[in-house]
């Protein structure tokens, strides 16, 4: 059985919209896109390095495969992570694509859930790895099949933008299995759903 | 301006981010504790440990109303638990000051040890206080005070208990962006608690 792992970028606030550049994400008239960027240091590099080679997939909602798919084919030949994610397999769940080009890319167009579990349910130990992909994340947390969460909580408060935990979402224990630090303020926490 | 005592903001959040859930109600971001957690004290433990570093309490009248309406006689009563019951002691003896325009002094009954200041005068002399030498001036709870202190440059120290639950409806703890940044002191974590306790400082602004 796999581990299926939702890292994000948040906000004090809980905001996770376009954590990467001003670009990244509009929606709703979003403004401060690039906010992660000056939090980004050789700590989180290093955390971020560790956790990317434990993953075997990547599961990705449409915004976010877009982007990883339009960025990463092109990064430098010796970049690690550009190697890794060019390589191994990612699932994007989407019900508009008509195809997914990027190199070992597979559409999930419905049964989202039940899709979802048997790619957990496929042999090995490694991480299936959602990273971004908010309404991803929530149908997910929806359906009970996030294992673990990487919170990268940093040190700014926005009052608005996309969420990682929306209104209504249903309330439900965690509990916390690790808790690093970085030099510039970010923490980073990892919890574990108590329902199982 | 030269200010002597901090002032310092601690609260409790859930990790999707609430002050409290739905009805104000603020045990909805601890009710975790009895299935999870069992053994859980951090909260409280800390909440001392900082009444104890501190000289004046500064509420806003919500949460002064409910403070005063639990903590008083929990000093004395047997069946609490010696944490809550330090609280309640510390939280007896030490100064108070509520920011209010209606409180009388009457009604701070039993908590005569309280002083009342109005809304408009409330960042004048707060900004007295932490001129004057001593130990922290310390907040709970009272979040619409604090988060007008906080834009106002009045707040020294942002510490927040980030508590294992998400809570899905509520009081957000910000409502907006703060005109400060902030700068992470440490964070602490305990072995029977899933909570996270995340100390910022805040950078003042250059006049």
């Amino acid at each position: 059985m796999r581990k299926l792992v939702v890292g994000t970028f948040l906000t004090l606030d809980g905001v996770m919209q376009a954590p990467g550049g001003p670009q990244e994400d509009t929606e709703g008239g979003f403004k401060h896109g690039g906010w992660q960027m000056p939090y980004f240091d050789e700590d989180s590099g290093e955390i971020m390095n560790k956790n990317i080679a434990a993953t075997e997939a990547l599961l990705l909602g449409r915004k976010t495969y877009q982007i990883f798919a339009a960025y990463w084919p092109t990064a430098p030949a010796d970049d690690p992570f550009g190697q890794k994610f060019n390589s191994i397999p990612k699932y994007v769940v989407s019900t508009t694509l008509d195809k997914a080009e990027w190199n070992n890319s597979t559409l999930i167009r419905s049964n989202i859930p039940e899709e979802v579990a048997r790619l957990k349910q496929q042999p090995g130990s490694g991480i299936i790895s959602v990273t971004g992909s908010g309404k991803l994340a929530q149908t997910l947390m929806k359906h009970n099949l996030i294992d673990e969460y990487v919170l990268w909580i940093n040190p700014i408060v926005l009052g608005s933008g996309k969420r990682l935990f929306e209104n209504e979402v249903a309330p439900s224990n965690l509990k916390l299995v690790d808790s690093k630090t970085t030099g510039s303020s970010v923490v980073v926490l990892t919890y574990q759903p108590d329902n199982k | 301006m030269n200010y002597m005592k901090k002032l310092i903001v601690s609260n409790a959040m859930s990790l999707d981010g609430y002050y409290e859930g739905p009805g104000k109600d603020v045990m909805a971001l601890f009710d975790y504790r009895w299935e999870t957690y069992p053994t859980d004290e951090s909260f409280d433990a800390y909440n001392a440990e900082r009444l104890r570093a501190a000289d004046t309490l500064l509420l806003g009248r919500t949460s002064f109303d409910g403070f005063k309406g639990y903590w008083p006689s929990v000093a004395d009563d047997p069946a609490a638990r010696p944490l809550e019951r330090e609280i309640s002691r510390l939280n007896n003896a030490i100064d108070k000051v509520v920011i209010s325009d209606r409180l009388t002094s009457e009604e701070t009954e039993p908590w005569h040890n309280t002083r009342i200041l109005h809304r408009a005068d409330a960042h004048e002399q707060i900004a007295e206080l932490k001129r004057q030498s001593g130990k922290d001036i310390l907040m709970f709870g009272s979040r619409t005070l604090w988060s007008d202190l906080l834009a106002n440059d009045l707040v020294d120290e942002l510490h927040l208990m980030l508590t294992p639950v998400v809570i899905g409806a509520g009081t957000p703890i910000f409502d907006a962006r703060p005109p400060a940044s902030l700068r992470l002191i440490d964070t602490r974590t305990w072995d029977s608690s899933g909570n996270v306790l995340m100390r910022y400082a805040v950078n003042r602004r250059k006049k």
